[in-house]
């Protein structure tokens, strides 16, 4: 690998001129800011640089018009019908096919954070509603996201707000937006919650709209992490985000998602500081994490355990499928990651936590399920695949897919296994082919990104 | 030996031989049945006329080129499958000389009758096949094409001849042929081959034509039919133990309902009988049994209208109407009858259910005192709506939909259908409220002198893609011996309308009847269009071939005018019928 231990500041600028630019690297940045990455993206990449590729991924490209009537199309339908099952089909087919694809995964980062359920919302406009809110600001303000999400009405349903009156405040959601959306446990007191439940009140909902109700909300002095005054809501915010710990907070769940799952302290502070520099301006925080020295260094490639949407839509966008959204939102749900509905305010944990006995053998048995039956829609052919790439010995067909699907990390014992298999295997070459991606995607390394 | 998946093969494999005849539009061949040729004793028997007139029809027809053209079909003519196919047809063609079109007409043109026999010790039976060619000549080429083909197979083939010009051929032992100018005989018997060709040749000798079974499926449905199907039913039913394999009572409430005294009859009637009719743009199939209903008992008399005192009432003629089914049941009857209907182990769930019922209907009893209330017909109602109720229209057009409740006791029958209609709206409005939906105000007004009780917003919903719950605005009305509830206040009214005129008041002789209109049906389907688009997207389709998709459907929707499907009872027969029309 082209990358190497960072030393001094972790994220000073990854010199790729310098150091190389491989394959192997393109691969590594598609798969942490996407959804996986199809061959024809990965050569893209490679081709264009490590520049060029991030100034694709964090500008806005203009989407094909195919995309835009489908995806306008789809949320409509959503909307008409009030099924959530054809919003989250609506999303997902965003994540697929969308033109920023950065911007969908950062978007499901801030869904995670910003955790809010369906199940208690019950509103499809106001789950879309939401989702519009952080795709907007998703690598843009952090500051307009937070302070557009105090206002949210999906959020506002969430944490029961219009139960947040001045004679009797409900701490829900200044509690949430402190220990959640902001600074992280022990960076405040019980008695901020308090002083911070206060600001909010008669922050409610009416004719399902944001309204300020003027008779229930505490006009009179407050003291909160430190400042006094008669503060309400977006001072709250104001403080929360001066305080140290919101970069600090927001900086090591951006590294465990995105870089390792156990960022050390000195990045973390590295990053937090940077986020305070750039004023929680996030497209310029994440060109600098995503084109970092600590980003591309060998102790991270590959030691992040796949959620269930980058191993699912990974493979699709990998192996070129034509999906069957419904059937894909429900193993979706069954590996535990069902969009617009996250188990509890603080959202998926991921991690391990994604791998458990019954999760692992849904994960194994979608490999088989996708390949050999059209359960999940159908892969693009392997046979013509191969015939236009032109591999046609066995072992250019193991590297092809050994490449693609596990950025070509696999030992030698186990790529010479693999060619085993192609040799013996009955069927034709496309059958072959498709017994040889089951077995990658069986693979421990397919679990992890 | 034979078990209910055998007797649904047989039935099905005897409705494919005279499926083929769906599109034809001539007169039934002049020639004479083809039951007579056939030996007695056959278990079921399929015949066709005049398929030389359908495969013109089809090889012209501009819906099969629509169909080739198609982008769907495109997909399967790029399969492996349809690849093989077309080789193996451009072989055989080469091979006979002739297109596999020409082939059918000259071939096939004529008459076709199946029969298939029991086999003693086996669960495959035995079959005889009888093609009639109008054209000797045909026959005769084919044959000498064919045999090149069978020797390459490596087939055992034995040849002889009968004496009177019959060429006898046996492949394998196991496929007897018989052949001369005018038919070809097939069978996997010989003996039946043997018996076969001697009716043929005009021996006089029993055939299936004098069976008693047969001849009283022909004299209740009569002999004259594009496609006849006859199923030895008593026959049939001794074979599998006496009932098919059909439980005397059944465990599924709905089932039983439907179905339960039409099954009763099947298995105690000899005979099972299937027409087809054709005209231009047409046709009726017709399934009949013998319906001797005294021999089910009392037990079943829910089940059966006894025209003209009792029956359904014709589907309401309302503006946009999409369709209707009527049932006639003595609901009240079948339920205090469920005991001896059901089965044991499902008996518990009526008594949850009338536990249930009782916060709709508190302080009554469900089998004592509602159901004798209700009549003796359903009729469901489904039509367009023109969204007066809103000043828009909702994102996803749903049609009325009605339900039209015979009263058994008007005036009782009425308050408590009006009560059960209130305490819904009531629960539902609960439901609105938690969970963030405009509730309904209940009100009333008077539409030509009938009260209708109806659901309304606080204020009228506007927007062009309104949320889908702003399709319902409940109503019920009571006219005369009939309560309607319904999604739609307007349906309601021209419900109201249609019912009040003497035409729907008169019994009809049908035990059951749907009608479908395809027009308006294709209209809905087009107005939510972007949600079955949708759809497909989400199954993987391209937004382009989901509009095809789209499209194609909605061309074969709008070829199709109505279908209608309905049973009728009589004293001695039952007869399940399915009518359809096409532009």
């Amino acid at each position: 690998m082209s990358g190497s231990q960072p030393a001094g500041d972790p994220l000073r600028q990854y010199d790729s001129k310098k150091l190389g630019w491989t394959h192997r690297d393109a691969t590594h940045l598609l798969w942490r800011t996407q959804f996986g990455a199809s061959d024809a993206e990965i050569e893209q990449a490679t081709e264009a640089g490590l520049e060029k590729t991030l100034d694709r991924l964090l500008t806005p490209q203009e989407e094909s018009p195919d995309f835009e009537s489908s995806d306008r199309l789809l949320r409509q339908v959503a909307v008409d019908t009030g099924n959530i099952s054809h919003l989250k089909a609506w999303w997902l087919y965003r994540m697929l096919n969308s033109a920023n694809p950065l911007v969908e995964k950062v978007s499901l980062f801030w869904h995670n954070h910003f955790a809010t359920s369906n199940a208690k919302v019950d509103s499809v406009d106001h789950m879309v509603a939401q989702n519009d809110l952080i795709r907007k600001e998703a690598v843009g303000s952090f500051r307009k996201l937070l302070s557009g999400m105090a206002r949210d009405v999906a959020m506002l349903i969430w944490l029961d707000s219009n139960a947040n009156r001045k004679r009797q405040p409900n701490e829900n959601f200044a509690r949430e937006v402190m220990e959640l959306f902001s600074l992280g446990v022990g960076n405040y007191t019980e008695q901020d919650i308090a002083e911070a439940a206060r600001a909010f009140t008669g922050w409610h909902l009416r004719d399902d709209k944001y309204w300020f109700n003027r008779r229930q909300h505490d006009f009179t002095q407050k003291t909160l992490l430190g400042t006094t005054g008669t503060l309400d809501g977006e001072d709250v915010i104001e403080i929360c985000l001066g305080q140290a710990a919101c970069p600090h907070f927001l900086a090591e769940k951006l590294l465990a998602t995105f870089v390792t799952p156990r960022p050390d302290k000195q990045d973390v502070a590295q990053l937090a500081s940077r986020i305070r520099a750039h004023d929680f301006q996030m497209t310029s925080v994440f060109r600098e994490l995503f084109g970092s020295d600590l980003f591309f260094s060998s102790s991270v490639r590959r030691s992040i355990i796949k959620s269930p949407l980058e191993l699912v839509l990974g493979a699709y966008r990998a192996l070129g499928n034509r999906p069957n959204l419904q059937t894909t939102i429900g193993l979706l749900a069954s590996l535990g990651q069902d969009v617009f509905e996250p188990p509890t305010v603080k959202g998926w944990e991921g991690g391990r936590l994604w791998i458990h006995s019954a999760s692992m053998l849904l994960r194994t048995n979608f490999a088989p399920a996708l390949t050999s039956s059209s359960r999940f829609g159908t892969i693009d052919d392997p046979q013509s695949v191969l015939k236009s790439d032109g591999r046609k010995t066995q072992d250019d067909v193991v590297r092809y897919y050994t490449e693609l699907l596990l950025a070509g990390d696999v030992e030698p014992a186990s790529k010479q296994q693999l060619t085993e298999y192609l040799k013996k295997a009955e069927g034709d070459r496309g059958e072959r082919s498709r017994g040889l991606i089951q077995l990658i995607m069986s693979m421990p390394e397919y679990q992890i990104v | 030996m034979f078990n209910r998946t055998w007797v649904f093969r047989l039935f099905v494999v005897a409705l494919v031989t005279s499926a083929g005849a769906l599109l034809a539009g001539r007169a039934v061949a002049e020639s004479p049945s083809l039951a007579n040729s056939i030996p007695p004793g056959a278990l079921a028997f399929g015949e066709v006329a005049d398929l030389e007139s359908v495969i013109d029809r089809v090889q012209d027809s501009d819906y099969l080129k629509q169909v080739v053209e198609s982008p769907q079909f495109q997909d399967v003519a790029n399969s492996q499958q349809y690849k093989q196919a077309q080789a193996g047809r451009a072989v055989l063609e080469k091979q006979l000389g002739m297109d596999l079109w020409t082939v059918g007409k000259k071939l096939l043109g004529n008459r076709i009758a199946v029969a298939v026999y029991p086999k003693p010790n086996s669960k495959q039976p035995d079959a005889v096949a009888i093609i009639q060619v109008k054209d000797a000549k045909t026959l005769v080429d084919l044959r000498k094409q064919v045999e090149p083909l069978l020797v390459l197979t490596g087939a055992k083939i034995k040849q002889s001849e009968n004496g009177d010009g019959v060429e006898l051929v046996a492949i394998n032992d196991n496929a007897f042929f018989a052949i001369n100018d005018k038919w070809i005989a097939a069978s996997s018997n010989r003996d039946l081959l043997t018996k076969t060709v001697e009716l043929l040749s005009g021996e006089k000798a029993a055939s299936l034509a004098q069976d008693e079974a047969y001849q009283l499926m022909s004299k209740k449905m009569g002999s004259e039919h594009l496609g006849r199907v006859f199923v030895n039913t008593g026959t049939l039913a001794e074979a599998t133990g006496g009932r098919f394999g059909l439980p005397e009572k059944m465990d599924n409430p709905l089932f039983s309902l439907l179905v339960g005294g039409i099954l009763e009859l099947a298995v105690h009637s000899p005979y099972a009988g299937l027409t087809l009719d054709v005209e231009e743009n047409q046709f009726a199939i017709s399934v009949g049994i013998s319906g001797e209903r005294k021999k089910l008992g009392e037990t079943f008399s829910p089940f059966f209208a006894t025209p003209p005192e009792t029956g359904t009432r014709p589907i309401p003629a309302v503006p946009q109407l999409i369709g209707g089914v009527t049932i006639y049941r003595d609901f009240a009857d079948w339920y205090g009858r469920r005991e001896e209907l059901l089965q044991p182990q499902i008996l518990p769930a009526f008594d949850k259910f009338e536990a249930g019922l009782g916060n709709l209907l508190p302080g009554r009893d469900f089998g004592e005192d509602v159901l004798p209330q209700l009549g003796k017909n359903i009729t469901l109602v489904a039509a367009r709506q023109d969204y007066s109720h809103l000043e828009g229209k909702p994102g996803v057009k749903l049609p009325g939909f009605a339900a039209i409740f015979e009263l058994g006791k008007p005036d009782e029958g009425a308050q408590t259908f009006q009560l059960f209609f209130q305490t819904l709206s009531a629960i539902l409005n609960i439901q609105a409220g938690q969970q963030g939906r405009k509730p309904w105000l209940l009100d009333t007004e008077l539409y030509k002198d009938v009260k209708v009780s109806y659901g309304r917003y606080l204020k009228k919903p506007e927007g062009d893609r309104l949320p889908l719950v702003f399709n319902f605005m409940p109503a019920s009305a009571r006219v005369g011996d009939k309560f309607i509830i319904s999604s739609s206040v307007d349906l309601c009214r021209n419900l109201i309308d249609a019912l009040k005129k003497p035409e729907n008041n008169k019994r009809v002789e049908k035990n059951f009847n749907l009608e479908l209109q395809f027009d308006p049906f294709a209209d809905i389907i087009e107005a939510n269009q972007d949600f079955f688009q949708a759809q497909r997207i989400q199954q993987g389709r391209t937004i382009d071939e989901a509009k095809q998709d789209m499209a194609a459907i909605l061309d074969v929707l709008r070829q199709i005018k109505s279908l209608d499907f309905n049973t009728t009872a009589t004293n001695d027969a039952f007869t399940v019928q399915l009518k359809g029309a096409w532009k």
